[in-house]
């Protein structure tokens, strides 16, 4: 069985992107080497990674020109993108997924590894609806920006978690990891 | 100057609903710990009503465990300022009623000489953290994704981003994680 595990970087008042769709500028608060580091760990670790439409659209036209260590491992990766409507995904190694929950449910029954799943917070909530997600790894970013879309809707499902870990970064983001409370 | 703090109870989605989580003797203490360092805490109509005359009683008949019955001495024993426009009064006499202004009446309470402020609400707490005016945020976070509750500045959003330092981190053995931050200066 596969893990599926989520990513993302959130301000103090939860938003995963501001009032414009791509306005990650809250990321360069906490990024550094610490976050760079997990990110080539966390790739190293995936079997695929797993995206909505949006992201996986910013992502690719992103990635494609990049040649750094993190894009060298993104561009090669096993992908899947999650959309009833895209006819074709052209970033390397990318299948699409037409049913988000039951695609991704039969991605976790084969075999073993890690699954993650990157932004795609429309995907994120309806994966958190039916509890598909064994972990969430959020890095909180010390700013509020008071406007934005948030990472986790009100409406889903009231459910317990279990904190696996919590470490403050020298820049002074934090890094929460939740599992499945047992 | 005198600091204003706030310290919140939150889940890991961010909603800040009274019902989720878990409130064991190390989550009093740490509140306890807050309010011993404040002179006097500020609330809106809502937070006040949940939280007297229910910690008042406890401090009274010492009813709770230890952690709960301490809370409640010191959460009795405090200065409070309640700030509404509907209430008719207030109980005990360590209590005032405000129809006015929070931030009006913040930034005048900062000049005095005196322990901490403490907002004890979202609601004060949104409407001071958009005039900058809050100095320390206590975010408490549980383990629990609760897809239900208010959150900070759902009415009142700070005009700009307000970045702020990451002043400690504590982890309780129920898996409630204290994040502490300070306002930038």
């Amino acid at each position: 069985m596969k893990k599926l595990i989520m990513w993302n970087v959130i301000t103090l008042d939860g938003y995963f992107e501001g009032k414009q769709p791509w306005d990650l500028s809250f990321h360069e608060f906490v990024w550094g080497d610490e976050l760079e580091r997990l990110s080539i760990e966390q790739l190293d670790s995936a079997s695929a990674l797993v995206f909505g439409k949006a992201t996986y659209e910013g992502m690719a036209s992103y990635w494609k020109k990049e040649k750094s260590d993190i894009a060298v491992r993104m561009n090669s990766i096993r992908k899947y993108v999650c959309s009833k409507s895209l006819a074709s995904a052209d970033w390397n190694n990318t299948s699409i997924i037409k049913e988000a929950v039951a695609g991704v449910s039969a991605l976790k029954e084969e075999g073993d590894g890690n699954l993650y799943l990157f932004g795609s917070a429309m995907l994120s909530n309806s994966l958190m609806k039916s509890d598909l997600f064994d972990e969430y790894r959020i890095c909180i970013a010390p700013v509020f920006i008071g406007e934005g879309r948030l990472l986790f809707e009100k409406g889903l499902p009231n459910r317990q978690v279990s904190l696996l870990e919590a470490k403050g970064l020298s820049n002074g983001g934090v890094l929460l990891r939740y599992g499945r409370k047992s | 100057m005198r600091k204003v703090i706030f310290g919140i109870n939150i889940t890991a989605d961010g909603y800040c609903d009274h019902r989720d989580g878990i409130a064991d003797a190390e989550l009093h203490s740490y509140f306890t710990d807050l309010l011993r360092n404040a002179g006097v805490i500020l609330f809106g109509r809502v937070t006040y009503q949940l939280m007297v005359p229910y910690w008042p009683d406890i401090a009274k008949n010492q009813s709770e465990d230890e952690s709960s019955n301490e809370f409640a001495r010191v959460f009795d024993s405090l200065e409070k300022i309640v700030f509404s426009t509907t209430l008719d009064q207030v109980e005990g006499d360590n209590t005032k009623l405000l129809r006015g202004n929070v931030a009006e009446e913040v930034t005048a309470l900062k000049q005095k000489s005196g322990k901490d402020i403490c907002a004890g609400s979202l609601s004060i707490a949104s409407q001071l953290s958009e005039r900058g005016l809050i100095d320390e945020y206590h975010f408490v976070v549980h383990p629990v994704v609760a897809g239900r509750g208010p959150r900070l500045f759902e009415t009142v959003k700070p005009a700009d981003s307000l970045m702020l330092e990451l002043a400690g981190l504590r982890n309780f053995k129920s898996g409630v994680v204290a994040l502490h931050y300070r306002k930038r200066s």
